[in-house]
């Protein structure tokens, strides 16, 4: 009887490694077909339009929403310290280095992980993935690697986008709204922003947020069930994997990153 | 039961054995703990219409993919032209050999994020070097010969069944395989759509000369059309043409087609 609870984590623990290893063969198969002509230029091309173009309104309103809160914040805040005139620093430097990231990464894996997990997913149900088989057509080519390329090179510009908007925001609420000096605000965030240290980093956070939602999303929904339950579950565990995967990595990047 | 077409017609004399061209030897298969092969020997005649009956779960979808090296059976061996062993081959065997398949599958398998008349260019554009102009009009001509005109730029989901149907076939045609698999192409179709793609596949079988392998439940069509019958009857095949078929005394025929099994 005391057996039958450890037994399972044994299971649960055998299907997190087989899961793994699955995933990292995939992972590497992609990779492959990545770096492998035909190029597939016009398909990532229309999977850029689907995964980025398609995002930038909800990216762009949540990054100007959290940008005008962290104005907020920040500025009540600082002013408890006399400290305002550091708002533009304040902002700057919690969206670059955190929020912009890992909230874009976040509303992506959301949006179109999902989504692209979806897609795939009923494409396996359809057999649309075996008839491309038959026509000798690799399915990791012809349908993941369009998909998981645009994934890798949309993140990081989002997160840009995310960034710009969210310091627009705080330069609204700090500015405008509540009178402070603009010059202050834009001297105050570029003395604190460091180009190597806060920039290049935030992109290598996003380019690695990318490259897990890319992996995460494809792999679901190739993997998935050929029915309808196995298409909502490949999109749940899409999300909810994505979401985790990207919390945790953020702490690694970010330690070996200041390291 | 009707007599079939070639007896009908008289096309092909009995005497004249056909030459086999895919040979499956003692196939062993479960999915999961459930046995579906427990040891399918048949064989298939090169440019016939050879159908792959059977009742609902027999494996009919299961040999079919097996043929086409979608999966691998547990035991046993698929031999084409005597010689390739399609169990034991590589990546890229399996992509070559598959050059040589054209697939229908059940509900067509068309990409839905495009136009029918990519899907059909799809394998010219992938595989030869022919300019766009070329493609087109291979593919109109396979169009064509399905009767499937005027709509080239409809999406699939814009499709009827039986249109879906003929779509599919093009595209397992365009690129003039030697082996046709057909995964139950009258399901879901009414009886004068049936008609229509029966002959439709015979047209083809007869204009081009392929080997054609059709999985299927319906009786009626098998026994007008088929040369050939692959019967899988609990977990093995029972093989003829349909004549011998009416003259089967085996009792497992017998009930399959009073109905027992299907």
């Amino acid at each position: 009887m005391t057996a039958e609870p450890i037994a399972q984590l044994g299971r649960l623990a055998t299907r997190f490694v087989l899961d793994l290893g699955r995933l990292t063969t995939f992972g590497s198969l992609v990779t492959g077909a990545a770096g492998t002509p035909p190029l597939r230029a016009r398909r990532i091309l229309d999977e850029l339009y689907a995964v980025g173009v398609l995002s930038v309104p909800i990216i762009g309103a949540s990054g100007l929403v959290v940008g005008l809160v962290l104005g907020l914040q920040g500025h009540n805040t600082l002013v408890r310290f006399g400290a305002e005139e550091n708002l533009g620093a304040v902002v700057g430097l919690t969206l670059i280095r955190e929020l912009g990231p890992v909230l874009t990464a976040l509303l992506v894996t959301g949006r179109a992980g999902s989504a692209i997990a979806a897609e795939i997913g009923a494409m396996v149900v359809t057999e649309q993935l075996d008839g491309l088989r038959m026509m000798s057509i690799d399915p990791l080519d012809f349908v993941v690697k369009p998909k998981a390329v645009a994934m890798v090179l949309a993140m990081p510009l989002l997160a840009a986008l995310f960034i710009v908007l969210g310091l627009a925001g705080g330069y609204l609420v700090g500015v405008v709204f509540v009178g402070g000096d603009g010059g202050i605000y834009l001297s105050s965030l570029e003395s604190a922003v460091e180009f190597r240290e806060d920039v290049v980093g935030s992109f290598i956070k996003a380019g690695v947020f990318g490259t897990l939602v890319a992996l995460i999303s494809t792999y679901r929904g190739f993997t998935s069930e050929p029915n309808a339950a196995g298409v909502s579950a490949a999109t749940t565990s899409t999300v909810v994997v994505g979401s985790v995967a990207i919390l945790v990595f953020n702490y690694f990047v970010t330690a070996l990153w200041r390291f | 039961m009707e007599p079939s077409r070639v007896e009908q017609a008289g096309l092909r004399g009995a005497a004249a054995p056909d030459p086999v061209h895919i040979q499956v030897c003692d196939l062993h298969f479960s999915h999961g703990p459930r046995p579906v092969f427990r040891g399918v020997t048949c064989d298939f005649l090169r440019d016939r219409i050879n159908v792959i009956l059977g009742g609902s779960g027999a494996g009919k979808t299961t040999l079919l993919r097996m043929l086409g090296r979608l999966l691998r059976p547990d035991r046993g061996s698929i031999r084409v032209d005597g010689e390739l062993e399609l169990t034991a081959l590589g990546r890229v065997q399996v992509h070559e050999f598959r050059r040589r398949v054209g697939m229908m599958f059940q509900g067509g398998a068309l990409l839905d994020s495009m136009t029918v008349f990519d899907n059909a260019a799809l394998p010219l554009r992938e595989h030869t070097s022919l300019d766009e102009g070329a493609i087109r009009q291979r593919v109109e001509e396979v169009f064509e010969s399905v009767g499937l005109e005027g709509v080239t730029e409809l999406l699939p989901a814009e499709l009827s069944g039986g249109m879906r149907k003929r779509a599919a076939l093009a595209r397992a045609l365009v690129n003039s395989p030697e082996i046709l698999l057909c995964d139950e192409p009258f399901s879901g179709l009414d009886p004068a759509t049936v008609r229509l793609v029966e002959d439709l596949l015979v047209d083809v079988n007869e204009r081009l000369g392929v080997t054609m392998i059709i999985a299927s439940h319906h009786i009626a069509s098998t026994f007008r059309m088929a040369d050939r019958i692959v019967l899988l009857v609990e977990g093995t095949a029972v093989c003829g043409t349909p004549d011998e078929f009416r003259r089967n005394r085996d009792p497992r025929v017998q009930r399959f087609f009073a109905g027992e099994l299907a």
